[in-house]
């Protein structure tokens, strides 16, 4: 059995499986999460194109799976992304009973991993662009379940996405031919310009991404969470991937800065635009923008710092893009409208939500003690060095979400009520504070989470 | 085939997208859907086994079909006919499509290994794709327009690379898609009967 059936195939089976098993709603959330720790699992302990002796009886496991003349392959290097996506997926499908028990979760869920899964396998990449539009295809059930009308965010979403498909395709048809004649510098400018314009429409870059803020506030914010937690991962690592294995875009210095640009205006205007908005789910789509916009930085330093603190920040992005959700699905399922008037005087009754909700906003305006801080700090540092306006602009787009966390305290607080009680049932306020305190851990010893994912680099050992 | 033999599913292309602006009874948005996907099928099957040609086909007709049982079995009041002014702004707008894709395909064939007329079709349908999509947010028009620009891709994506994995990928995603629509179309309630 190669790596590529463990990873790709047997959740995509499973996936097909609790599609039948969608009535029993729990047991497929419960099933679903299983199966992704225990593929996190073995993306740790199983050792891919190695021996492995198993009570005397030996096996490899190759990393290659053939398919229609073209290959999927998941090598020992992959080994660190596996476990980010299945481990993501884990905690995601294992909170989804409290948050949202939706019967499509499960089953679409886990074909949206794999389809992520094996666009990030297969050689050559360019055919990425069509198994990331499956996951995307994917997705569409979990965010427009039955009884939610479509929106036009949902619609944009869909198109944009759509539209990335024929970009990244001809982008890898215009490398494959300028690479075969490098002197035609010209045709590798047009494979630039496509590759650009396909990755801006995936990762909902400015001035693409109305569709964020604008979907958010037509769906359910768990599902919604989940989809902007994992699309973005996977196409950020695909972008590396690409980086990484086509000379040309590492050499060019040109690409870089139209990707310091680019990073600078999402973390500029998401954070300025999270200042001013009033409705929390419409926040979240800019905190995604936000966060893309910092990944963007980190890459454009392109240096091992650089690529080092872009792999550094999954970890606290996801964390408290996790929290984010999970407190807007605990007032979203309680019928509190997610808007500050909405919210106003909330501590008083929800004070772990509350707490959560802040916690997670701040650490992703960089707030001290918590978890986005020191990948910021490491961030600011060098784009000192790099540019000083990029460094300019993440502090304002910084200062921005600092101001929008600010804002819902003030909301959260703000109550003529004297006494305090506690909504929360005792597995939301186990989650919130446990969230709330690997924030809090995150941030007081970051190298202790951070040695572990930086191993996600060995995938793509030609960017350094 | 005879170069001339080509002037046919342009033909059909440029009356296909047109007749997408001009109108939106569903029945006529499906069969101009049809019409596109043949034009499709006649140029890949010029550059590729025909075989392989017939998935763009099948793929095509079949969303197209999964699309009308959906409108069908969705019991949507067919949708009111847009003011003839709003028909002569889209119309316009597709002329100036046409324009832009008959001027662009010399240039755009340069670096594309397609056939001129292949070439214009693809950026037709590109460009009209595109145009629908800026101006509609009913989600049948929406699945419609991302069809329509999916099938101009896939022209000039033939001529460029010949790969039974992309055909096969590309089909699926072309049905996902308008699966995608139909399941849209299930979400949307009935007008309440007056």
């Amino acid at each position: 059995m190669s790596s590529p059936v463990i990873w790709i195939v047997i959740p995509a089976v499973v996936g097909l499986f609790l599609w039948f098993l969608r009535s029993k709603q729990q047991l497929s959330l419960i099933l679903a999460a299983g199966i992704c720790i225990i593929l996190s699992v073995l993306s740790i302990v199983l050792p891919i194109g190695a021996a492995v002796n198993l009570g005397g009886l030996t096996f490899t496991i190759p990393s290659t799976l053939p398919v229609l003349g073209r290959r999927f392959v998941l090598t020992a290097s992959d080994q660190m992304i596996l476990t980010l996506l299945y481990g993501l997926g884990a905690v995601w499908f294992a909170l989804a009973p409290l948050a949202w028990p939706h019967r499509l979760f499960p089953s679409f869920g886990l074909g949206m991993l794999a389809s992520l899964t094996a666009a990030l396998a297969v050689a050559p990449i360019l055919y990425a662009a069509l198994l990331v539009e499956t996951a995307v295809l994917f997705s569409i059930p979990i965010l427009s379940p039955p009884g939610r009308l479509v929106g036009q965010g949902l619609q944009r979403y869909l198109i944009f996405q759509t539209l990335a498909v024929p970009a990244i395709l001809f982008a890898g048809w215009l490398l494959g031919v300028a690479e075969a004649n490098p002197a035609d510098t010209a045709m590798f400018q047009r494979a630039g310009m496509f590759l650009g314009l396909g990755f801006a429409f995936w990762l909902g870059v400015f001035p693409f991404y109305n569709w964020v803020p604008m979907m958010m506030t037509e769906t359910h914010p768990f599902p919604a969470g989940y989809v902007l937690s994992l699309l973005p991962t996977a196409v950020l690592l695909l972008g590396l991937d690409f980086i990484n294995s086509t000379g040309f875009l590492r050499e060019s210095a040109v690409l870089f800065d139209i990707v310091r640009i680019i990073g600078i205006l999402m973390v500029v205007t998401g954070g300025l635009w999270a200042a001013f908005q009033v409705n929390l789910a419409r926040v979240f789509g800019y905190a995604v923008i936000f966060e893309t916009g910092f990944a963007l930085l980190a890459i454009s330093v392109n240096t091992l710092d650089g690529w080092m603190l872009f792999a550094a920040a999954f970890l606290p992005r996801l964390l408290a893009l996790l929290i984010f959700a999970f407190a807007l699905a605990v007032l979203e399922n309680q019928g509190i409208p997610l808007t500050l008037l909405g919210i106003r005087g909330l501590a008083r009754r929800f004070p772990l939500t509350a707490l959560g909700l802040l916690a997670a906003i701040l650490s992703i305006s960089g707030f001290p003690l918590l978890a986005g801080l020191p990948v910021r700090l490491e961030i600011f540092e060098q784009l000192a060095i790099t540019s000083r306006t990029a460094l300019i602009g993440a502090g304002i787009g910084t200062t921005g979400f600092l101001f929008c966390g600010m804002h819902i305290l003030s909301e959260l607080i703000h109550s003529d009520e004297k006494h305090w009680t506690m909504v929360e049932n005792w597995p939301l306020r186990v989650i919130l504070i446990g969230g709330c305190l690997f924030l809090l851990a995150f941030g007081l010893f970051p190298e202790t989470f951070y040695h572990s994912i930086l191993f996600i680099l060995q995938a793509f050992p030609h960017l350094f | 085939m005879a170069e001339w033999t080509n002037f046919i599913p342009l033909g059909l292309v440029v009356v296909g997208s047109l007749s997408l602006l001009w109108t939106n009874k569903w029945r006529y948005n499906i069969g101009s859907i049809a019409l596109q996907y043949l034009a499709v099928f006649w140029f890949v099957s010029q550059v590729w086994p025909i075989g392989l040609a017939a998935i763009k086909l099948v793929a095509g007709w079949m969303a197209g079909a999964v699309l009308a049982a959906s409108v069908t079995a969705s019991d949507l009041p067919e949708t009111e006919t847009p003011a003839m002014s709003a028909r002569i702004f889209r119309v316009v707008g597709g002329v100036f499509v046409l324009i832009l894709a008959f001027s662009a395909a010399p240039q755009a064939a340069e670096w594309i290994p397609a056939q001129q007329t292949a070439m214009i079709s693809s950026l037709v349908l590109i460009g009209m794709g595109l145009l629908q999509l800026s101006m509609t947010k009913d989600p049948l028009r929406v699945i419609l327009g991302l069809l329509t620009v999916l099938s101009g891709f896939e022209i000039i994506y033939a001529a460029a690379l010949t790969s039974v994995l992309v055909a096969g990928l590309l089909a699926l995603v072309t049905i996902g898609v308008s699966l995608t629509g139909a399941y849209w179309l299930s979400l949307t309630p009935p007008e309440e009967p007056s």
